[in-house]
């Protein structure tokens, strides 16, 4: 099913915002600039927002009513890695931020901050030559402690790493590699969660150019610590009832999501979204003639699960673009991305779900 | 000055008083019988958690010292048939630290003295495999020191499934500076803690802003700092304990500053506050990021509040087990406490919303990214056109391929 709805969506400003974005480098605790970035481009869409000391950023679109509330939640922070020791030969040994697996860094061309300035390297295999090691090298498990980082500076042991000024702790960003193809394919690294970043402000300017008013105040929040589990604890109103995460869906084989049409999640490892959530938004597709499919991820958390463990009495639903080998080589579709934005223009205009009030008689 | 003598007095205090998480209101008593000592005024939660409070001349931003007083420990799941009982951890630690360790089992009445085993068939011979038993809790059993044979003798003396069982600390305070026993997590950290406070009362220096020492009773299960926190608190600083590896040279002494754990980074700007405080106070100190590690920092973010976060640990061998910490890395917390109640806030505009012109910055000329050269087009280095005509050459039976870059 291709989409019918006439909708027109702003495919170059959404492909701006993303490939901007994913040229600011963003894993977990390391998100001040994107922040900054994002503060700037609701600026220029004349929207209002709160920042927190932190960086969570609470953007709103005042709406008819106030007595509830609803939410669209997106994270900008990405995985990442941290570097956990300085080695005796000169190269750093690394752990992740967020959850993946070394398998998929192994390769990665990546920046080290520093407080002081950023260095280049790669990570590498600790047996990274079949020259050297031969047969070898296929036996080498797969996991964090058999990845290194090589620095590309002149450098033969610990001292040196020291005196350039690298410690335990600094950052490490993967390079993105983003590439466009003239089909609309989008390859890049950190598509989660920069493509759903780019999704919604591309919705945002939707609604602001059609002078839109939602049925209720709609707020949109740009979480920071996504990948480690707690990013919407500290950022909704007492008022929202409802609360839709925007992320990225897994395609794999014998999953449902696809790299076209939006992925509606039912159920992740937190438990089932709201029924009454995931029907309102199944209905606005099909009235609206978004191309969507449902889909469970079994091993899968988002901020819609950090809402609730901070105590959020709150509807939450998951929206997904469908992306093939997430936290690895990420790819997914432009057209997944343009639905995503017709979901969230129609879904700021409907009505709140029914008894959705904080208590009920 | 931080005096050692104080420190240590304080631990062996805290030591003498059983803690187990979910058995924490005798220590809750103590610390608050120190605080009033001290006059400083405290809240206190209805589950025990304390928040000190030393008041400072601004009150719009605030910052707090977190640390726990719960320990790990263990509670009867079963009382078995043979008059043993089976027993369940509490707080996250290994059964192969709990064999032969002497306890005092907590019931409603009274208290038991026991001691924790592997299952062995003792008296039977070696053949029976005490090395094939499991490290594992299902292998642990109590043995109380009561004659106490079967189910219904136990159940005669008043022991219940759910009774507390808090391990004996065995504590030794040598004269080079050593301290081993068990629960120096976080009773130590505790003692640095309460001789910070008792310096900075005594001394009586004027606070910028307002400090808040917490002390929390479930840090060990997971939830420690979750009701204890105040919305104008900017900064939580934790103080608990951090194991060495054996690749670390000499650092018993130091104070860890850690850039992150088990639940991802600790807050960019407040960490590299610390570091500035641990070069200019000339503290002994290691930067590290510690990875199996959870604290009671995890727990303020899961619980909804947007604030910095750091950890400063003291220097500790074997966490969960036989612990041992060297009195001066307790000093040198202390230290660092001191330096960092006296110094000005990581941002002084730092309330919970801020301006997107005073917000933060990670990213500064010196450190941007630079990234990788593109290659050139590909368009302006090869004419496609040139190629077809010397593929027409070649079609043409002009074979010069080996000149190709594809040999």
């Amino acid at each position: 099913m291709t989409s019918i709805t006439t909708l027109a969506v702003d495919r170059d400003y959404l492909l701006a915002r993303l490939f901007e974005m994913l040229a600011i480098p963003s894993p977990t605790g390391f998100t001040d600039e994107l922040s900054r970035y994002v503060c700037e481009q609701l600026s220029q869409l004349g929207i209002d927002y709160q920042l927190t000391r932190r960086g969570t950023i609470i953007a709103k679109i005042r709406g008819r009513q106030s007595y509830i509330a609803r939410t669209v939640a997106n994270h900008l922070d990405t995985i990442g890695a941290t570097v956990t020791g300085l080695k005796d030969n000169g190269r750093l040994s690394l752990a992740p931020i967020g959850s993946w697996s070394s398998r998929f860094a192994e390769g990665g061309r990546v920046t080290i901050f520093s407080h002081h300035r950023s260095f280049r390297g790669q990570v590498l295999p600790l047996l990274a030559s079949g020259h050297a090691f031969n047969e070898k090298v296929d036996s080498l498990p797969i996991n964090w402690d058999s990845v290194e980082i090589r620095v590309d500076e002149i450098i033969h042991n610990a001292d040196d790493l020291l005196n350039l000024g690298i410690q335990r702790g600094d950052f490490v960003a993967f390079d993105p590699n983003p590439e466009l193809s003239a089909s609309g394919y989008i390859a890049a690294r950190h598509l989660d969660n920069k493509a759903g970043a780019s999704a919604l402000l591309t919705a945002l300017k939707l609604l602001q150019e059609n002078n839109i008013t939602p049925e209720i105040d709609f707020f949109a929040i740009f979480t920071i610590t996504e990948e480690v589990g707690t990013g919407a604890g500290a950022s909704l109103a007492s008022n929202v009832a409802e609360f839709v995460g925007i992320d990225i869906g897994p395609v794999a084989t014998d999953q449902n999501a696809r790299e076209t049409g939006v992925t509606l999640c039912a159920q992740d490892t937190s438990g089932p979204f709201d029924y009454h959530m995931l029907n309102k938004l199944k209905g606005i597709c099909q009235s609206h003639g978004i191309e969507y499919q449902t889909d469970v991820f079994r091993y899968y958390y988002s901020d819609a699960n950090s809402a609730i463990k901070a105590g959020h009495d709150i509807r939450e639903a998951l929206i997904t673009f469908g992306t093939d080998a997430t936290h690895g080589y990420e790819r997914t579709h432009v057209s997944s991305l343009e639905a995503l934005v017709q979901l969230l223009y129609y879904y700021a205009q409907s009505d709140a779900v029914k008894h959705t009030k904080e208590t009920i008689e | 000055m931080i005096q050692r003598q104080a420190i240590e007095k304080y631990l062996l205090d805290l030591l003498a008083i059983p803690s187990p998480c979910g058995f924490t209101d005798e220590i809750v008593h103590y610390i608050c019988q120190q605080l009033s000592a001290l006059a400083v005024e405290y809240e206190l939660t209805r589950r025990g958690t304390i928040r000190a409070r030393l008041p400072g001349k601004n009150h719009h931003i605030a910052r707090a010292v977190v640390t726990h007083i719960d320990s790990i420990g263990a509670m009867v799941r079963y009382i078995r048939e043979d008059g043993r009982l089976s027993v369940v951890p509490i707080g996250f630690w290994s059964s192969r630290f709990a064999e032969g360790c002497r306890v005092t089992v907590f019931s409603q009445q009274k208290s038991f003295r026991g001691t924790l085993l592997p299952k062995v068939e003792w008296g039977v011979s070696r053949d029976h495999g005490v090395e094939a038993i499991p490290m594992d809790w299902d292998y642990i059993e109590l043995r109380l020191d009561e004659p106490a044979y079967n189910r219904e003798d136990v159940m005669a003396l008043g022991l219940s499934v759910g009774d507390y069982i808090a391990l004996d600390c065995n504590t030794e305070v040598l004269d080079n500076g050593y301290i081993i026993a068990r629960n120096l997590d976080n009773k130590a950290g505790t003692a640095a803690v309460l001789e910070t406070i008792r310096q900075l009362k005594t001394s009586n220096l004027t606070l910028e802003h307002d400090l808040f020492i917490l002390f929390t009773v479930t840090e060990t299960t997971g939830t420690g700092t979750g009701s204890a926190l105040l919305p104008e608190v900017s900064e939580l600083v934790t103080v608990d304990f951090a194991s060495l590896t054996s690749l670390e040279k000499s650092p018993f002494k130091r104070v860890t500053l850690a850039a992150g754990d088990a639940s991802g980074p600790y807050d960019y700007h407040l960490t590299a506050h610390l570091h500035r405080l641990l070069e200019k106070e000339a503290i002994p100190y290691q930067t590290k990021y510690l990875k199996a590690f959870h604290s009671d920092t995890a727990a303020a973010l899961t619980a909804g509040y947007d604030v910095r976060t750091a950890v400063v640990a003291y220097a500790g061998d074997a966490s969960h087990s036989v612990e041992r910490v060297h009195a001066d890395s307790l000093v040198n917390v202390a230290r660092l406490l001191i330096a960092y109640a006296g110094s000005p806030p990581t941002f002084e505009k730092d309330e919970s919303i801020v301006s997107v012109n005073d917000f933060s910055r990670q990213l500064t000329p010196e450190n941007r990214p630079r990234p990788a050269q593109p290659v050139p087009d590909f368009d302006e280095i090869v004419d496609l056109k040139s190629a077809d005509d010397a593929d027409n050459r070649n079609s043409a039976g002009n074979n010069n391929r080996n000149k190709g870059p594809r040999s």
